[in-house]
C-alpha cells in the first residue's frame, strides 16, 4: 500500500503520468513495473539532471593559477670577489677557465658533453638510423653551413678558438665559462676570432680586453642576455633566423612575452630550460632530432591548465604554442625569404646593400636578397617531437627540398599541431651530385676566394667543397630549399589566444591541414549538396501542397455560389 | 464539433521541449558546421553540447514514459488504411474529403504519422543523440572502439540534422492542415482538439 501512495503522489507531484495512471493502475498491484516507473522518477531524473549541470560547470571554470619556482632567482652562495684565485693577472681567457676549474671540478667534464660544446649530437632519426649531426656538419638555410666558415660562425662556439679542424675538444681550457655566467655584462667574444675574446694585439673600438678580474669576480646563472648574444642573432642579425628569439626578450612588455616580459613575470630562459650538470633542457628541430630533453609547457602548466573540458581536449592534439602563439616576430621583424642566387652583384666594383622601408636589408651583394616582416601568422604543422634534416650526400628530390622535415600526421598519436616558422629561400647546389654545397663565406682578408670578400661563387664553392672532403663537379645553380622553425617564445596574453573560428572555419589557420575531420572547417560537398537539395525539395514540396489546397479551396468557394 | 482531450501534459510538455531541444541544437549546429555565424563558435559548442545533453536526457525519459504508459504502441506502423491516408494526403485534402483516420487518445497518429514517427522517434533523433555522444566524448570513443577519426560520426551528425530539417519543414505546414489552419497548433498547447463526429 505504501508503495503505491508513494507513488502516486510522485506520479501526481510531477504531472506527467495521467495516460499511463488511468490505464494501467488496476495492473500494477505490487508488480515490477511500478517498480521500475519509481525507479525512473525517483533515481534516474536526479541523475540525468546532475549530468547536464556537470556538463554545465564544465565550461565556466577559471584557469589554474601556476606557482613554480624560479632557477633564475638562485642566488650565489659565495662571493667570488673573495678568491684570490680570480684577482690573478689574467694574460689569456683560457687562464680564467683553469682558475674556475680548480674550484669546479669536474664540471669541464659536463660542458664536453654538451651539444653547446661538441654542436653536434648522435640520436635516432626514424628512417634513417643513428645519425652524428648537428651545427657543426649540418647545412642551414642562412649562411648555409658553419665548418670552413669557423672565423664568423665559432664566434658562437662556448670555446676559445675554433679556427679550424685542429681545435681541441678535449681540452678544459678551451671552454669559454664566461660568455654565459658573466653578470656584469661586459664581457663579449670578437667577431670573427673564432670565438676568442679581444686580445692587447686585436682590441678595437668595439671590443677591448674584457676585464678579466672584474667579470671572474661576478659570475652566476646565465640571463637573458647571456643565451641572448648567440640565440638572438644566429644568422648574422637580430632575430634572422628563430623569429619568436630576439633582443626585444631582453625588455619587453607583456604584449610581446606573457613569461619573459619585465613588467610581469621577468622569467630568465633558464627557469624554463631547466638545466642539470650543465645539460640545459629544450632541442630546437633546426638542429635537433630525437624527442627527448626537451622544455615543455606541461611543466609548469599540467596536462588540463584550463579547468574548461572542451579547451582541456584540445591538449590532445594541440600544442600549446598553437593558440597561445597567434604572432611571432612581434617587435622586429624575421627573415622569412633568403634568396642566394641573386648574390654577388656589385656596384662600382664594390659590394653594396640595400634595405626595404621599414629599414631592414633586402639585398646584400654578399648574401642575395631578403624578404623580412613582423607580426607573422605562424604555419602549421603536424609535429610528434622528431625531425629528419638535409645531411650531407643526400640528393635532392623533392622541390623544395626540406632542409629539416618535421614528423607527423594526424594518425601518430604522438603528433601535436605545433606553430611553425618556416624560413624559405634558394641555395647553390651541385648540378651534377644534387646535393647542397658548402662554401667558403667568411676569410678576414679579401683575396683569398671567400665569397664575402670577393664575390664568386665558384671558387668559394671549390674552397668550402674542399674544406669539407666533399666532391664538387663545378657546375652549380640553385634550388628552392625550406626550414621548419617550431615556435615556443614570445607566448602572448590569455585575451589574445586564438578564437575558435581562427581554425574552426572554412579558410582558417588550418586550412592547409587536411588528414583529419576538424569541425567547422572540414565538410562533405556531396553530403552538404544533398542536404541543401533535400531541405529545397522539402519546401517545394509543402509550397506547392499548399497552394493545390488553396487553388481548390477558391474553387469550391466559387462553386457554391 | 467536439473538442476532445488529445494529448496529455506530458506529451505537450515533450513535444514542446523537445521543439526547443531541436530548434536550438539546429541552430547552434549548423553554426559549428561554419554555415552561418550566429552566437558566436564557443558559445554555440557550448549550447549545443549542453541542449544536447538535455535534449538526450528528455529522450531517454520519454522512452520510459512510452513503455511504461503503453505510448509506444502507437509509434508502431501499420498497413491498415495506409494507402487511404496517402490518397487523403495527396488529392482527398484538396477536395476537402473526410480524415480517413479518427483521431483519439489511444489513436493519435494516422498511418503515415506512424511511419514518419517511428521512424523520427526510434531512428533519427536516437542516432542523432548517439552520434552527438559519440562526437562529444570522441577520445573515449576512440580508445573504446579503436577507431582513429571522428570523420564518419561527424558526417552521419550533419546528414541526419539534415534530415531533420527536412522533417521540421514538412512537420511545420502539416501543423496548417487540421480542420482550420491553427486547429493542430492549438491542440498541441492547450491538449484539446476540434474533432469531426466520426463519420465510420
Amino acid at each position: 500500500m505504501r508503495r503505491i501512495l508513494i507513488f502516486s503522489s510522485i506520479t501526481k507531484g510531477v504531472g506527467i503520468f495521467e495516460p499511463f495512471k488511468t490505464q494501467t493502475i488496476d495492473a500494477m498491484k505490487g508488480n515490477l513495473k511500478e517498480r521500475l516507473e519509481t525507479l525512473a522518477v525517483v533515481v534516474l531524473l536526479p541523475i540525468f539532471t546532475a549530468v547536464v549541470i556537470f556538463q554545465f560547470k564544465q565550461t565556466t571554470s577559471k584557469p589554474v593559477k601556476v606557482t613554480a619556482v624560479m632557477q633564475a632567482e638562485y642566488q650565489s652562495a659565495a662571493d667570488h670577489s673573495q678568491y684570490p684565485i680570480l684577482q690573478q693577472n689574467f694574460e689569456t681567457p683560457q687562464a680564467v677557465t683553469a682558475a674556475c676549474l680548480t674550484c669546479h671540478t669536474k664540471r669541464d667534464e659536463e660542458i664536453m658533453a654538451t651539444a653547446h660544446w661538441r654542436w653536434e649530437r648522435t640520436e635516432e632519426i626514424p628512417g634513417r638510423g643513428e645519425v652524428t649531426i648537428g651545427k657543426k656538419n649540418l647545412i642551414n638555410n642562412f649562411c648555409t653551413g658553419a665548418q670552413g666558415n669557423n672565423g664568423s660562425c665559432m664566434r658562437c662556439h662556448i670555446g676559445y678558438g675554433w679556427e679550424d679542424k685542429s681545435f681541441d675538444f678535449e681540452n678544459p681550457t678551451n671552454i669559454d665559462c664566461l660568455v654565459c655566467h658573466d653578470q656584469t655584462g661586459t664581457y663579449f667574444k670578437q667577431n670573427g676570432k673564432a670565438g676568442m675574446p679581444a686580445t692587447a694585439a686585436t682590441a678595437n673600438a668595439q671590443f677591448q680586453v674584457p676585464d678579466y678580474n672584474n667579470v671572474a669576480s661576478n659570475v652566476g646563472l646565465p640571463k637573458r642576455n647571456n643565451c641572448g648574444v648567440c640565440h638572438f642573432y644566429g644568422g648574422g642579425g637580430n632575430n634572422v633566423k628563430h623569429g619568436d628569439l630576439e633582443e626585444a626578450l631582453l625588455d619587453c612588455s607583456r604584449d610581446v612575452d606573457v613569461h619573459m616580459s619585465s613588467e610581469g613575470l621577468n622569467m630568465q630562459c633558464v627557469d624554463c630550460h631547466t638545466t642539470e650538470n650543465h645539460n640545459i633542457k629544450g632541442k630546437a628541430y633546426s638542429v635537433s632530432s630525437a624527442n627527448t630533453n626537451r622544455v615543455s609547457c606541461e611543466q609548469c602548466h599540467t596536462t588540463t591548465p584550463h579547468q574548461n573540458r572542451m579547451y582541456d581536449h584540445h591538449t590532445e592534439k594541440i600544442a600549446c604554442q598553437t593558440c597561445h602563439i597567434p604572432t611571432y616576430a612581434k617587435a622586429n621583424a624575421t627573415k622569412l625569404w633568403w634568396d642566394w642566387s641573386t648574390a654577388g652583384k656589385s656596384k662600382d666594383g664594390k659590394a653594396y646593400h640595400e634595405s626595404d622601408y621599414e629599414g631592414n636589408h633586402n639585398y646584400l651583394s654578399i648574401k642575395g636578397s631578403f624578404v623580412w616582416d613582423d607580426h607573422v601568422q605562424p604555419e602549421y604543422y603536424w609535429f610528434n617531437g622528431t625531425a629528419d634534416h638535409y645531411i650531407n650526400g643526400d640528393t635532392i628530390a623533392e622541390i623544395p627540398l626540406k632542409i629539416n622535415t618535421l614528423f607527423g600526421e594526424y594518425r601518430d598519436s604522438t603528433a601535436k599541431i605545433w606553430p611553425v616558422k618556416v624560413h624559405r629561400g634558394k641555395q647553390m647546389y651541385d648540378t651534377e651530385t644534387k646535393e647542397l654545397m658548402n662554401l667558403k663565406l667568411f676569410a678576414e682578408d679579401p683575396g683569398t676566394g671567400a665569397f664575402w670578400t670577393d664575390l664568386d661563387f665558384d671558387t668559394a664553392a671549390i674552397l668550402g667543397m674542399e674544406y669539407n672532403e666533399r666532391y664538387y663537379s663545378g657546375s652549380y645553380d640553385f634550388v628552392r630549399t625550406d626550414a621548419y622553425w617550431p615556435l615556443s617564445h614570445q607566448v602572448a596574453p590569455k585575451e589574445q589566444t586564438l578564437t575558435c573560428t581562427e581554425c574552426h572555419s572554412r579558410d582558417g589557420r588550418l586550412a592547409n591541414l587536411n588528414d583529419f575531420y576538424l569541425p567547422g572547417k572540414t565538410y562533405n560537398a556531396y553530403l552538404d549538396g544533398f542536404g541543401i537539395i533535400v531541405i529545397i525539395l522539402s519546401v517545394l514540396g509543402v509550397i506547392s501542397h499548399g497552394i493545390g489546397r488553396y487553388v481548390y479551396a477558391l474553387r469550391r468557394k466559387n462553386q457554391s455560389k | 464539433m467536439e473538442r476532445i482531450k488529445l494529448y496529455g501534459k506530458y506529451e505537450r510538455y515533450w513535444h514542446w521541449s523537445q521543439f526547443g531541444a531541436i530548434a536550438t541544437l539546429t541552430i547552434t549546429g549548423f553554426e559549428i558546421h561554419s554555415t552561418y555565424e550566429f552566437f558566436g563558435y564557443e558559445r554555440a559548442v557550448n549550447i549545443h553540447n549542453i541542449a544536447g545533453w538535455g535534449y538526450a536526457v528528455l529522450l531517454i525519459f520519454t522512452y520510459f514514459w512510452m513503455f511504461f504508459s503503453g505510448m509506444y504502441k502507437q509509434f508502431l506502423p501499420t498497413r491498415e488504411r495506409f494507402m487511404e491516408q496517402l490518397h487523403y494526403y495527396t488529392i482527398g485534402i484538396m477536395r476537402n474529403e473526410p480524415h480517413p483516420v479518427h483521431k483519439t487518445p489511444d489513436n493519435k497518429l494516422n498511418p503515415i504519422q506512424r511511419l514518419t514517427y517511428f521512424g523520427l522517434m526510434w531512428v533519427l533523433l536516437p542516432l542523432q543523440v548517439l552520434t552527438g555522444l559519440m562526437y562529444l566524448y570522441i577520445k573515449v570513443v576512440k580508445e573504446l572502439f579503436g577507431i582513429q577519426s571522428v570523420e564518419w560520426i561527424a558526417l552521419s551528425h550533419t546528414l541526419m540534422a539534415f534530415m531533420v530539417i527536412a522533417f521540421l519543414i514538412v512537420h511545420l505546414y502539416m501543423i496548417t492542415t487540421g480542420k482550420t489552419l491553427t486547429t493542430y497548433l492549438e491542440g498541441m498547447i492547450t491538449g484539446k482538439e476540434k474533432t469531426e463526429i466520426n463519420s465510420i
